[in-house]
């Protein structure tokens, strides 16, 4: 709302080129950025305030391996000064070299690109979810239908509150074991999919539809929507119409961070069904102190973190027109 | 400004005083919280077993009388357990929600307060934490601190720093541009008592809130290190390392599958239905 | 300015021809002498259960016939919205209406279900809310907005939906259809976005408008114009129900007039016979109440206070330095202050170039319309906002002066009061605690309790207050806390920035008689920012106009009022709104 008292002075003609959206588009990716340096940056600053030597840290339980320890000293330049060091670092990650895991002895970029399938599969799908169950829950609930609105809310603060591994122990005791209908040992069928799905993705879609109801709420008691009544319209339509676009607007940035969520939940969720993926990599990984391992995992999902995010900012200044600061007349 | 002067033409009139209503559910949150610190702190209250004694003739014993959450593989008691384990789970919760609500403060307020480099300085530093998905960033801590007991607490404490920091920041500015403190420098307050005097209180008034509902979050969280083997370690009865164990077992013991999930829900929703209750109180009050 | 001219005579060029041409926006009321009024209302009675039960209306009688516009007036809490909303059938999920009769276009209102009352709603009866920023959905254009209502109620067919907007929204005078309809509200002036939600009430050819304070949210200027406007529907004959605290505008566009207060009707009749000979004793009050040119010097509420006393406890502090009476309380020389726009998109002046001179005792008016940079020359005179060139003198002394001894005492000798009483409190305190703030320190613990309860008696407060919250005190129980919690410190200046602009009427006119008062038994000077120019000229004897930052006009407040030299403030003057019949 503030965007509606601009008054434009005149006379500073020359900076008025680019309207707010613009500059709001060029400032949300110009931070994508720097979080992303900075997200290297610090890693890199974490393996050297580490007690003890980096090439140690490195190679983990290999310490002693001579061969290892100066094929090391080669490629992160251990042999020259701090801040060359941090420049072979900085050019070396954003090319897809991200070390060798010594404990798998394997690339790390090679360890997680085939992990990552499974992973991305998993989350995207529980966002999809997520997302449509959402909005079914949000619409549902604001109707006026007698008695649907106290129910969900204690399904919700159900699976709110409960982890989410714990919701995948139940639904694996349940549905896997007890009814039989869903099998998660065959990993290749989609059937194994739709539990570990669930278990993310529906404490998800409750989160989603909390802030989707109350958008529309929100909306709902604005003048605006008396406004769109006083016209004719049924409650139905300007929930329709008016109320569910105004919801939907501050939950488009909030997919991003659902989307890393998800990601996170992930990481639990593939243990608990033992799934392949980066969870599970992940996991072994800091059990058996394989910091290249680590620092992969972490920054190839800050990656598709922040990519997430900032495109669901960027996709919600777009879609909002009072962004749009242009005066046509 | 033309524009609130209608305001007061719409707003319905309201009626100032109100029936006080018993909330039977905040109740019961505070009823479930007090047990769950109970059993942490002292245990023996509710059962004289020791949680690690194991039986091997007892072992998945399902509930009974005798045992009223059945037995687990070694034969030790469910419920015993699970009372023990209240206490590593409000622990590390409790920690991590001090150590961002601590941290989160002071970083928030002096954000809000400090001068605009500074604000900068710690803003940008907050989108880089943010940047971290919350369980990769408590895996990648504890990876290059090692488990144990106070870095898993700093591990889940560091994830909830940004959401603390912002909210105190946002009410610090708040209250600095309100129209009080606007009316105390006309006074001629010297600003660091109007900070003391008006801004911190004001501006922490919400904290109480962000401390309650992220209790919950932490405990989750605790939890889920533990259940992948970053926490205590066995045979300590913890949650989550609890309902790891459970796993292998599932198809013929379902008990030890749920009813440490069972308590650990019950805690987290008690701790969310009270933040709730308290964050409407606070709302209330603001209007 | 010289837009609104054109939009207006267009406008009238238009009525000449329009009425009866095809696409004419309004039925012409070719009923207008029958006897079949459009909405007949019996005995209407409207309360809320729920947690709060509320009885909003009762016993209320309404008819509006064709041709004729009704007008309910009162204050907040008189039932008025309530009733507005109820004949739509919009009253609210906890309402219960009872009536002997509803009629509506000759229909039994009473039995209407949810599909009747959606045919009724934009197409039997259009509505208006006060504030078109937040009455139009801001995330659609204008075009979707008055479409939604063509195609709710098939007016026209699919195909003619684009021809029939632009159509609707020349006939209200907006400019330059084809490129508005497809703006979104916040791109638009205040005035065309009001004219937009008018073309949208009128998209479904309705019988009846009804308008809810359709010109509140305005600047004088554009009430002026949209006051025009409505009054050019109702020369073609369009029926209005419309709901009004100002009686200036009702004078302006009712025939009939209503006035309610609790929910009940205490006065019905002609406008003209209500507003100058009104029978009820509400309705002389109220009329009493409204400050004016033939109001100066007058009470406008039975407001009194003991002078002596407010004398006593309120009179300037005397500082042996400052007695030299011709030296200004306050003086402001050549003070100009630039604001960064949002985004680095370079700077824009607020206040440019102002100078003024406050003597003891005087009252200054400062008025202009929003944005004019009258409330940033608030805060530059009171020494918050540092003026980027120029200097505020205070006694003589400047803001800047470096000693902090003497810097506290000029703090105390300028108090400020606010539009918003209630954000001005720190809700953690109560309303001793609020009162007493500025002395904390400055007096003993006994003084200073002996000084609050002093203070709360001049304003006419009970004593029992000072425990309770601010949150719980009413809008007018508010300000006259601020005005005690000004005066505890004895300022020699007291700047007060809309000070009534969110009070009703009644209201106002007791804190303006509290102020008036106060000025003459202390000798505080006032510096009072106001949009409303009857405020000013009742209140004030000194006046500047301001208008984008500069002072456009100075002077003597009867002077200024009575032969206003600047065009801007000339326009100003005539959008007044008199009242007087139409």
């Amino acid at each position: 709302m503030e965007l509606v008292g601009i008054v434009v002075d005149k006379s500073a003609d020359s900076r008025r080129r680019f309207g707010l959206r613009t500059r709001m588009i060029v400032a949300r990716v110009a931070q994508a950025v720097f979080v992303l340096w900075a997200a290297i940056t610090v890693t890199f600053l974490a393996i050297h305030a580490m007690p003890g030597d980096v090439v140690s840290l490195l190679l983990g339980e290999n310490r002693n391996d001579d061969v290892l320890r100066a094929s090391i000293i080669e490629r992160w330049g251990l042999d020259q000064p701090v801040w060359s060091q941090y420049f072979i670092y900085l050019m070396r990650i954003p090319s897809g070299d991200l070390g060798t895991s010594y404990t798998l002895r394997k690339p790390v970029s090679e360890l997680i690109a085939e992990m990552m399938v499974p992973t991305f599969q998993l989350a995207a799908t529980a966002l999809v979810v997520a997302v449509v169950l959402g909005f079914l829950i949000a619409y549902a609930t604001t109707g006026r239908i007698p008695g649907l609105r106290p129910a969900t809310n204690v399904l919700e603060l159900i699976f709110l509150s409960a982890p989410p591994f714990w919701i995948g122990i139940v639904l694996l005791a349940v549905f896997s074991f007890n009814l039989g209908w869903f099998s998660v040992v065959d990993l290749s069928s989609w059937q194994s999919l739709v539990l570990p799905v669930t278990a993310i993705g529906l404490p998800m879609g409750f989160y989603m539809a909390q802030v989707l109801r109350d958008g529309i709420d929100r909306a709902l008691e604005k003048p605006f929507s008396l406004t769109a009544r006083s016209r004719g319209l049924s409650w139905a339509g300007v929930r329709r119409h008016h109320a569910l676009r105004h919801a939907s607007l501050p939950a488009i940035p909030l997919i991003g961070l659902v989307a890393g969520g998800l990601l996170g939940g992930a990481v639990i969720t593939e243990t608990v069904f033992a799934r392949p993926g980066l969870g599970q990599i992940a996991v072994n990984a800091v059990l058996v102190k394989d910091i290249p391992l680590i620092l992969g995992i972490a920054l190839v999902s800050t990656f598709a973190y922040i990519v997430a995010s900032t495109t669901a900012d960027l996709v919600g200044v777009l879609t909002d027109p009072r962004f749009n600061t242009e005066q046509k007349g | 400004m033309m524009v609130a002067i209608a305001l007061p033409e719409v707003a319905p009139a309201r009626p100032r005083l109100r029936i006080k209503r018993i909330r039977w559910s905040v109740v019961a949150a505070v009823f479930v919280l007090v047990v769950a610190a109970l059993a942490a702190i002292w245990p023996q209250v509710f059962t004289t077993v020791d949680p690690t004694y194991a039986d091997p003739a007892l072992s998945h014993l399902p509930p009974s009388p005798q045992h009223w959450a059945g037995t687990d593989f070694q034969g030790r008691d469910l419920l015993v357990r699970i009372i023990y384990g209240a206490r590593y789970s409000l622990l590390i919760g409790v920690g991590a929600v001090a150590t961002s609500t601590i941290i989160g403060t002071v970083l928030g307020v002096t954000a809000g307060s400090g001068p605009a480099w500074l604000d900068q300085v710690i803003s940008r530093a907050l989108d880089i934490l943010c940047a971290f998905p919350g369980v990769l960033l408590a895996l990648m801590f504890i990876a290059f601190t090692g488990p144990g007991l106070p870095n898993l607490i700093l591990a889940l404490g560091i994830g909830g720093i940004p959401s603390i920091a912002r909210v105190a920041r946002a009410e610090v500015f708040i209250a600095k541009t309100s129209g009080y403190v606007e009316q105390a420098r006309t006074y001629a307050i010297p600003s660091w008592r109007i900070v003391l005097r008006h801004v911190l209180p004001n501006a922490l008034g919400p904290l109480p809130v962000l401390v309650t509902l992220g209790l919950g979050g932490a405990i989750v969280g605790s939890s889920g290190l533990s259940f992948l083997g970053l926490g205590p370690q066995p045979p300590t009865a913890e949650w989550g390392l609890m309902l790891a164990d459970s796993r292998s077992y599932l198809r013929h013991a379902w008990w030890t599958g749920v009813f440490p999930g069972v308590a650990l829900t019950a805690v987290v929703i008690a701790a969310t239905v009270l933040g709730r209750y308290l964050q409407r109180r606070y709302e209330r009050r603001l209007r | 300015m010289t837009a609104a001219v054109s939009e207006r005579s267009e406008l009238a060029g238009e009525s000449g021809a329009g009425a009866d041409a095809p696409g004419s926006i309004t039925r012409l009321a070719a009923a207008r002498d029958s006897a079949q009024p459009l909405l007949r209302v019996k005995n209407l009675s409207v309360s809320f259960t729920g947690r709060h039960p509320v009885d909003a209306v009762s016993g209320l009688d309404l008819s509006v016939y064709p041709g004729q516009t009704v007008a309910l007036v009162g204050e907040s809490g008189s039932g008025k919205s309530v009733t507005a909303r109820t004949i739509v059938g919009l009253a609210g999920e906890h309402s219960r209406i009872s009536a002997d009769e509803f009629q509506l276009s000759g229909r039994d209102a009473l039995a209407f279900g949810e599909r009747q009352w959606q045919a009724v709603r934009g197409g039997v009866v259009g509505f208006v809310l006060q504030d078109a920023l937040t009455a139009l959905d801001p995330l659609r254009t204008v075009k979707r907005e008055i479409t939604e209502v063509l195609r709710t109620h098939k007016v026209v067919p699919r195909r003619e939906y684009e021809r029939r907007v632009l159509e609707l929204l020349a006939d209200v005078g907006v400019d330059d259809p084809e490129h508005r309809v497809n703006q979104y509200p916040h791109q638009l002036s205040g005035g065309l976005r009001q004219r937009a939600l008018i073309a949208s009430s009128l998209a479904g050819e309705p019988e009846l408008l009804v308008l809810d304070e359709p010109t509140t949210a305005l600047d004088v200027t554009i009430q002026a114009q949209i006051i025009e406007l409505l009054r050019e529907y109702q020369r073609r004959g369009t029926a209005m129900l419309m709901i009004s605290h100002d009686l200036a505008v009702v004078s302006q566009l009712a025939d009939q007039v209503i006035v309610m207060h609790d929910g009940k009707a205490v006065e019905e009749g002609p406008v003209a016979r209500v507003l100058s000979q009104p029978v009820a004793a509400y309705t002389k009050s109220l009329l009493a109440a409204v400050p004016s040119a033939a109001s100066r010097g007058q009470r406008l509420s039975g407001e009194r206070i003991n002078v002596n006393e407010a004398a006593e406890l309120a009179r300037p502090a005397q500082d042996p330095n400052w007695v030299a009476a011709e030296v200004p309380v306050l003086q402001a020389d050549n003070v100009t202050r630039y604001f960064p726009l949002p985004g680095g998109r370079g700077r824009r002046r607020a206040v440019a170039d102002v100078s003024l001179r406050l003597h003891r005792g005087q009252k200054l008016g400062i008025v202009g319309e929003s944005g004019s940079g009258k409330s940033t020359l608030a805060r530059i005179l009171l020494g918050l906002i540092a003026p980027d060139s120029g200097e505020v003198r205070v006694h003589g002394e400047s803001w800047t002066v470096k000693d902090r001894e003497l810097w506290r005492r000029l703090r105390h000798s300028v108090q400020f009061i606010s539009q918003d009483p209630i954000g001005s409190f720190d809700m953690r305190y109560t309303v001793a605690e609020v009162i007493s703030e500025p002395i904390q320190g400055v007096l003993s613990p006994k003084e200073i309790a002996e000084r609050t309860a002093g203070l709360l008696h001049i304003v006419g407060l009970d004593e029992r207050v000072l425990k309770v919250s601010p949150r719980l005190l009413s809008g007018g129980q508010a300000q006259r806390v601020a005005i005690c919690r000004a005066l505890a410190l004895r300022p020699s200046v007291i700047i007060c920035d809309e000070p009534v602009s969110a009070l009703d009427v009644s209201i106002q006119a007791q804190v303006l008689d509290l102020l008036h008062e106060l000025n003459r038994a202390t000798g505080t000077a006032l510096a009072f920012i106001s949009h409303d120019l009857g405020v000013v000229r009742h209140l004030c004897d000194q006046v500047i106009v301001m208008n984008n930052g500069f002072v456009v006009e100075r002077g003597d407040a009867d002077e200024v009022f009575d032969h206003p030299e600047h065009p801007y403030t000339r326009s100003l003057i005539s959008a007044i709104p008199q009242i007087s019949a139409k």
